[in-house]
């Protein structure tokens, strides 16, 4: 039976090869997003989920006591404290951070080193390709395959030796004894190269006092016995507050809190001064759920309406089996499994896609890796098991149940007229235009969006400028020399923390308030090379020697949140407790680190060389790879014990812009195929409608109706239904949009009423070339041939 | 074997109601082969789907079998349905889809034969028809005379009791009409009770009864020779 069922359904299709081509690419591709949206859940999800012993694993966090915002870090000394006084604690573990210099002899830069001791390999599941682990000797180092390759290539990284702070007093060899595997994208814990908590060195050049109740790791993990003790241990950690709060006492904790392994890597957005990783952007998660759900929709529905528009010729078959001894049941059974058959098609196809798709996805994202992998990995297979049921039923189930229970005297009667044009099939092509536009509108949205990253004002010069990062005053001085001698270099300035350098947050006391803001001393000129307005006051003038102690600038965040009622010139701030300022102007707002983040009160004091973290140059855009080499030959010559960091200005800004660019690749190519899909749905609609109708049609014309009246009659409905769908969809795709830019960006473009009119004009445009084939096919007919073609 | 009493059948037209059968009274016996006959429009389609439980009627008694069948549920109706009857349309009503053989073997797949047995019983039939040579064509690579024979060969290979026939032989011409008459009249000796709707005063000749219908109403009914049949037993 099924194999009758199967020829029929084989041969029924493939006289409409063009039809089902597109719609199984349609589906394939609508299946291929599902799978990628299920695979970033799945990823997301999954964060920090293989350790053996994670569960048993917390991460300790620190709730400040001025603003009770979780901190990733925590005093040093509570580690060791809780494994030797808390009961349920079986162990503890510190992890530090430094982005310090590191070198092979030849090739130097800057990594991200860990810090920690043997044990941390018995917490979590690392695992070592070569060699041991040594930890406790201090002079051993232990690094990933990247960093292997990065310094020695392809020889063996077992036994060679690497310096740590190459560039500074207390520099170090450490002999590598162990290779490790890379670390998994989804894990919070990143490392290249682990080394001993010995190797510590803080701000003085001194070894890390661990002891030091004022020292903060960046991160704690307690090992509980039983994981149900995490209220418990936690509330037992209070009893180390009193201490810490007055040993630090400008550090004043209000609590301790533990988040588990398995999870904190969804937290970690809303920790501070965290220095593991988080989980995906949850938009990342919900957007490419969203846009799997909605192509599959558009997909299925399509495949409903090729079913419907192609089922005038079933119909006869379904009668017949009728009346040769099919029930109903059978019938519904025969077009349910023909669904189905082209679903696993489709799902094949879209797997071959997905597996195709995958690699360029992860590309597109630093921050993400996906893998389709089947072995042992039942979850896949029971959601593609339930995608691939939930399409045949969207797909198939209208047409298996309503064309099932036609009678067959009623079929060869003909009185069943069953062709497109029902009010289902319209509801259907509304639905698919609107979900068109929906993608559409968002692709124009982040078009937009792009153009005003890359021109909008965002409150400082971008073109010409380049950073190169220096260590201290004696390097400041001669890069700057350097720099000077190249006719090309307009001007130059230094500054500590450079805009798109994340400038710290202090507390700033004024009118007896305490409030947190940006800090970020700039050096003399660095104002005029990035070209920052002032709103207000003066600038600072670097000729009166005040100004480098008393005088502060604040931007117009500043000012708008704290000052409202009131002029801020003239304020006194008060910095670090103890130093007074006064604000002399009031600077426009400007973009500090990128389009992620939002614009935040800011202070700006006037600072010497020897606190300079950056040297900045201008020149004409076109001159700046010269100068950059230039100076980075200047830089070998001198200081080839530090690496040279340079930035272009555009580089802080690339990763909105990559982001942004991507989303609107992604929307692109949805709407592509959703309008392709909605278009074909379009097109069998009014293809059938003109084929019931072309005798009507013509005996019109005869009579004398004009092509635009034949024109209305054959697709006003249509289109009327079409303008609905794109209304519809048109607004759901402004508030789409709007929430993802929000939920990307604290600074966008917005969204406007002229996306939707674009998407509109294009939606029409493209229905009306959709039509117009049928149209001009029913003006044109030879009036003899289809009033005898009956 | 069919007993109608009082069978009638209307439909609503606008505000009216139009009977297209009424005070139909009808006894056929198994092994009748009966031919009805009457103007277009009359209402034989109409009749002849009710017998064949392809529609129902608004109001009478049918009796097959002595089963009630204007008491029985769908389900139900469509077992003796599936059981007993065999259908061949004046359209012939091919699955343009399948081949011949596949056409032919359909309604065994429906009841559920094997395999094996399909294969000899549908290979007996092509043969019987003379159509093994056609047995890989689709439908429409078959002269109408061809397809009407395919037509019967699937009505009659599940052996049903009652064939049911509209028009057989309404598209074809005199020669392939009197081919398949013939296997009517085969098909009546060896025991299936025949219904035929036809407009053909010499097909009717094949026939032991004439029923004549006019708008509705049995207008003539007359037994033109002995029941050929011997087997029927009611
Ligand atoms: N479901 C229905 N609704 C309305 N009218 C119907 C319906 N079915 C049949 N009729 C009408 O009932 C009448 C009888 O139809 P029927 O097909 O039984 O006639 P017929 O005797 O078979 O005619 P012909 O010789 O042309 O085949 C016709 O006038 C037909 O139009
Ligand atoms: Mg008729």
């Amino acid at each position: 039976m099924l194999q009758n069922y199967f020829k029929v359904a084989y041969r029924h299709f493939w006289k409409h090869k063009v039809h089902l081509l597109i719609n199984v690419l349609g589906l394939g591709i609508a299946l291929a997003s599902c799978v990628i949206a299920y695979l970033s859940w799945k990823f997301d999800h999954d964060f920090d989920h293989f350790h053996t012993r994670g569960e048993q694993i917390f991460r300790v966090v620190s709730i400040k006591k001025d603003n009770l915002q979780a901190f990733g870090v925590c005093p040093a000394p509570l580690a060791a404290a809780a494994k030797a006084e808390v009961s349920g604690v079986q162990d503890a573990l510190i992890l530090e951070f430094r982005n310090a210099v590191i070198s092979n002899g030849k090739d130097t830069d800057r990594e991200r080193i860990s810090f920690t001791e043997n044990a941390f390999f018995e917490w979590f599941d690392f695992p070592l390709l070569s060699g041991q682990i040594r930890l406790d000797d201090a002079a051993t180092a232990v690094i990933s395959e990247a960093l292997a390759i990065k310094y020695f290539g392809t020889s063996d990284p077992v036994g060679q030796i690497l310096t740590i702070y190459p560039d500074q007093p207390f520099q170090k060899q450490l002999l590598i004894t162990g290779l490790l595997k890379d670390t998994p994208v989804n894990s919070s814990i990143q490392y290249e190269l682990l080394t001993s908590v010995e190797n510590m060195y803080n701000r003085d050049n001194a070894q890390v006092n661990l002891k030091d109740w004022t020292y903060l790791t960046d991160a704690t993990f307690l090992m509980l016995k039983n994981p149900e003790d995490q209220e418990r241990v936690s509330r037992y950690l209070e009893a180390y507050l009193p201490v810490q709060n007055q040993m630090h006492s400008d550090w004043q904790i209000e609590k301790f809190a533990l988040q588990p392994l398995n999870t904190m890597a969804h937290h970690a957005d809303d920790l501070r001064w965290n220095a593991l990783g988080q989980s995906l952007p949850p938009s990342m998660v919900w957007g490419m759920t969203l846009m799997g759900i909605l192509l599959l929709l558009t997909a299925s529905l399509n495949f409903t309406n090729m079913s419907i528009s192609l089922s005038g010729r079933r119909l006869k078959e379904i009668g017949v089996r009728k009346v040769i001894g099919g029930s109903r049941k059978q019938l519904i059974w025969q077009l349910l499994m023909e669904g189905l058959l082209i679903s696993l098609i489709a799902l094949g196809v879209g797997l071959l896609f997905t597996d195709w798709l995958l690699p360029r996805y992860n590309q597109m994202w630093t921050f993400v890796d996906l893998h389709l992998v089947f072995t042992q990995n039942l979850p896949l297979v029971a959601f593609l098991i339930a995608v691939l049921l939930t399409t045949t039923f969207i797909a198939a189930a209208y047409p298996a149940f309503y064309i099932s229970g036609f009678n067959p005297t009623g079929i060869f009667r003909g009185k069943v007229k069953f062709a497109g044009a029902n009010l289902f099939s319209k509801i259907l092509l509304g639905a698919q235009v609107g979900i068109s536009t929906i993608a559409l509108v968002a692709g124009f949205a982040f078009t937009r969006n792009a153009e005003f990253q890359k021109n909008a004002d965002i409150g400082f010069q971008r073109e010409g400028i380049q950073a190169i990062r220096i260590p201290d005053e004696q390097t400041f001085r001669v890069m700057e020399a350097n720099a000077r001698q190249h006719p090309q270099v307009q001007a130059v300035a230094g500054v500590r923390f450079h805009i798109g350098d994340s400038a710290p947050r202090i507390e700033v006391k004024f009118k007896d308030k305490k409030q947190e803001v940006e800090f970020m001393p700039v050096g003399e000129n660095y104002l005029e090379v990035m070209d920052i307005q002032l709103l207000s006051g003066r600038s600072f003038d670097y000729q009166l020697s005040t100004d480098f102690t008393e005088s502060i600038l604040i931007n117009e965040k500043f000012a708008d949140l704290y000052f409202q009622d009131g002029d801020p010139l003239g304020q006194q701030l008060t910095l670090f407790d103890t130093l007074r300022y006064n604000v002399v102007g009031v600077v426009k707002n400007f973009i500090q680190d990128n389009f992620h983040d939002p614009i935040r009160p800011l202070v700006l004091t006037l600072t010497k060389p020897d606190r300079f973290g950056y040297l900045v140059i201008k020149t004409q855009s076109a001159d700046m790879l010269e100068v950059r080499d230039h100076l980075s030959v200047a830089w070998k010559k001198d200081f080839a014990q530090m690496p040279f960091e340079h930035y272009f200005q555009d580089d802080f800004l690339a990763s909105s812009l990559k982001t942004n660019t991507n989303i609107q690749y992604i929307f692109s190519v949805f709407a592509l195929i959703a309008l392709l899909l909605s278009m074909t749905g379009l097109n069998s609609l009014v293809s059938l409608n003109l084929l019931k109708r072309l005798k009507e049609v013509t005996i019109r014309r005869i009579l004398g109706a004009r092509p635009s009246q034949i024109a209305y009659l054959l697709s006003a409905h249509f289109l009327i239904v079409a303008f609905i769908g794109l209304a519809v969809g048109g607004l759901i795709g402004l508030k789409l949009s709007e929430m993802l830019l929000n939920s990307i960006y604290q600074v966008h473009v917005g969204v406007t009423y002229f996306s939707l009119l674009v998407a509109g004009i294009v939606v029409v445009i493209v229905a009306f070339l959709t039509i117009s084939r049928s149209i001009v096919q029913a003006i044109t007919a030879n009036p003899s041939d289809a009033l005898n073609n009956d | 074997m069919i007993k109608l009493i009082d069978l009638e059948k209307s439909v609503r037209t606008g505000l009216n109601r139009a009977w297209i059968l009424n005070q139909v009274n009808l006894e056929i016996k198994a092994g009748e082969f009966v031919t009805i006959m009457g103007p277009s429009g009359a209402g034989k389609t109409t009749l002849l789907n009710i017998i064949g439980m392809l529609e129902s009627p608004t109001g009478g008694e049918y009796h097959f079998l002595d089963e009630p069948v204007h008491r029985l549920n769908e389900r139900k109706r469509h077992d003796i349905h599936k059981q007993y009857m065999g259908f061949v349309f004046q359209a012939y009503h091919l699955i343009d889809d399948l081949t011949v053989y596949e056409n032919i073997e359909t309604p065994l797949l429906y009841r559920n034969v094997k395999g094996k047995d399909r294969k000899s019983i549908v290979a007996d039939i092509l043969d019987r028809f003379s159509i093994v040579a056609k047995k890989d064509l689709f439908p429409d690579q078959l002269s109408g005379g061809q397809q009407q024979l395919v037509g019967v060969a699937r009505a009659v290979i599940h052996k049903p009791r009652l064939l049911l026939a509209d028009e057989p032989t309404g598209n074809l011409h005199s020669k392939q009409g009197e081919e398949i008459m013939e296997l009517f009249r085969e098909l009546n000796e060896e025991g299936v009770t025949i219904i035929q709707v036809t407009h053909s005063e010499k097909n009717a000749e094949y026939g032991s009864r004439i029923i004549e219908i006019v708008d509705g109403n049995i207008r003539t009914d007359e037994q033109v020779r002995k029941s050929a049949s011997v087997y029927g037993t009611k």
